[in-house]
């Protein structure tokens, strides 16, 4: 139950037909001492309803108490003891506590009942205390079945971890070890380096470890040389450059050429390809272990390039080509 | 509830619920046994308790514990909570406290506790309902009993000075 101001009506009329409840009555009583002005509202609608129902209501009293089953202050004081205890529960208000206070000064029995009440507040002797509050205490609790579940969590983690990296590996031995099977001719061959990749500036979006072969073969190449594959492949420069650095191909050739850099190489190779003085069958694989560094290449007049045929080392004689300088 | 809001809980209240339990039954080692049965029933509800309803975990806990010993103890005396009390004394004491604290170990246990609970820990009607499983309106009757028998009990003023 709520009265409000915009309310309080309904249970102005629910009061006076007699359909409130006491607890309701009590809160109506609260609101009425909040809202004085509207007391005296009610007491207008009471005075109707009275010539309607000759409702009796003590004048003597005030409104508010009047409107309650008991009078607070009854005439014989049999209620005194638990108005003293209200007073000390704090349930009375303050007007009831007013009243109260004013009895007790201008009677010394009741005073002396209302005074003997106030010792009947218990206060806790503090010096009492639990002797071993420390033995209560706990320390942070160890949650094995957390614990194995979250071990068993790491190690799911770990194991599929371990399992897509041996998966990535086994892709990469895979594709040399293949190659490795087959002769030397089933490498797929660089045609045109204008077509691959020492296209340098191309735009590609490739990932940097695994230059992509964008086309598929377009000319195979058996032991005969009679077909031929041609792949196209794109990279950028950075991977051109680390591709290079881990896979060096040493290409060696008769004449004295030296490039102090990867683009040099290409620029002269592409010539080379463009004017047919060299091709694609003239490059022969050669072992890793053999290639050395670019500096030494570049003493020994070799050729250093990295292609995108991932692992496949290439040695070249070029023979007839003239030397860049 | 964390084992350090259990902790804290510790500190703040086992004072506090030692005494209450302590002044009911006046026996020191149930009473520690009674607040540390409180506390490991806490720590295993520790998950589900919140910490902001701990205070009334821990003194509902231990009252109902209380309860069941005081029921168990056959060499308790439990006076018949309705019945109307008429103790009064003769005897001139010169602390008060001394006289009401004898008053209120004359109290059916019932009424110890409530007004315990509201003089101690100040709980509200509602909390002390609450903790003993009554209704506010029961809690109002038996503190308004205890009240008046203390009163009693204490005599006027002159009897005490």
């Amino acid at each position: 139950m709520n009265i409000t101001r915009n309310t309080y009506e309904n249970y102005f009329i629910d009061y006076l037909d007699g359909n409130l409840s006491d607890n309701e009555i009590k809160i109506l009583i609260e609101f009425l001492d909040k809202n004085p002005d509207l007391e005296e509202e009610l007491k207008d609608l009471t005075s109707f309803s009275k010539q309607q129902e000759t409702n009796t209501i003590t004048p003597d009293l005030s409104f508010s108490n009047s409107l309650k089953k008991e009078p607070i202050f009854d005439e014989n004081e049999s209620n005194f003891d638990e108005l003293c205890i209200s007073f000390y529960e704090g349930l009375l208000n303050e007007k009831e506590e007013q009243h109260l206070l004013e009895l007790t000064e201008s009677r010394n029995d009741l005073l002396h009942i209302f005074e003997a009440y106030s010792f009947t507040k218990v206060k806790a002797n503090k010096s009492i205390t639990f002797p071993n509050k420390s033995a209560l205490k706990k320390h942070k609790r160890i949650l094995w079945h957390q614990y194995v579940s979250y071990a068993a969590s790491i190690i799911f983690v770990l194991g599929f971890i371990f399992y897509i990296q041996k998966d990535k590996i086994s892709q990469q031995q895979t594709t040399p070890n293949s190659y490795a099977k087959n002769s030397y001719m089933d490498y797929p061959k660089v045609e045109s380096f204008k077509q691959n990749s020492f296209a340098h500036n191309t735009n590609s979006t490739t990932e940097l470890t695994n230059p992509t072969l964008e086309s598929s073969t377009i000319r195979n190449q058996n032991p005969t040389g009679n077909s031929h594959k041609t792949i196209a492949v794109t990279y950028n420069k950075k991977q051109l450059e680390d591709f290079e650095k881990n896979n060096p191909l040493s290409f060696s050739r008769k004449g004295k050429l030296s490039y102090s850099n990867l683009s040099d190489l290409e620029k002269h190779l592409t010539e080379l390809f463009a004017e047919k003085k060299i091709n694609e069958d003239d490059f022969t694989p050669i072992p890793n272990k053999n290639v050395i560094n670019k500096q030494q290449e570049i003493i020994n007049k070799q050729f250093k390039l990295a292609t995108t045929i991932d692992p496949m080392i290439y040695q070249k004689q070029i023979l007839g080509s003239q030397p860049v300088e | 509830m964390t084992t350090k809001e259990y902790n804290i809980s510790v500190d703040t209240y086992a004072d506090g619920v030692y005494r209450f339990v302590l002044k009911n039954i006046k026996n020191e080692d149930k009473a520690k046994d009674i607040v540390q049965d409180t506390f490991e029933k806490l720590w295993v509800k520790a998950e589900t308790v919140s910490y902001s309803k701990v205070k009334s975990y821990i003194f509902t806990s231990a009252y109902h514990t209380m309860i069941d010993y005081i029921r168990k103890d056959k060499r308790q005396t439990i006076m018949d909570d309705g019945a109307e009390l008429k103790h009064s004394h003769e005897k001139h004491y010169s602390d008060l406290s001394e006289i009401l604290q004898e008053a209120i170990d004359l109290l059916p246990a019932i009424q110890k506790s409530v007004i315990l609970l509201r003089d101690y820990e100040g709980y509200s009607y509602k909390e002390i309902a609450d903790t003993t499983k009554l209704n506010e309106s029961q809690v109002k009757v038996y503190i308004f009993r205890a009240r008046k028998f203390l009163k009693n009990y204490i005599g006027t003023i002159e009897t005490v000075i």
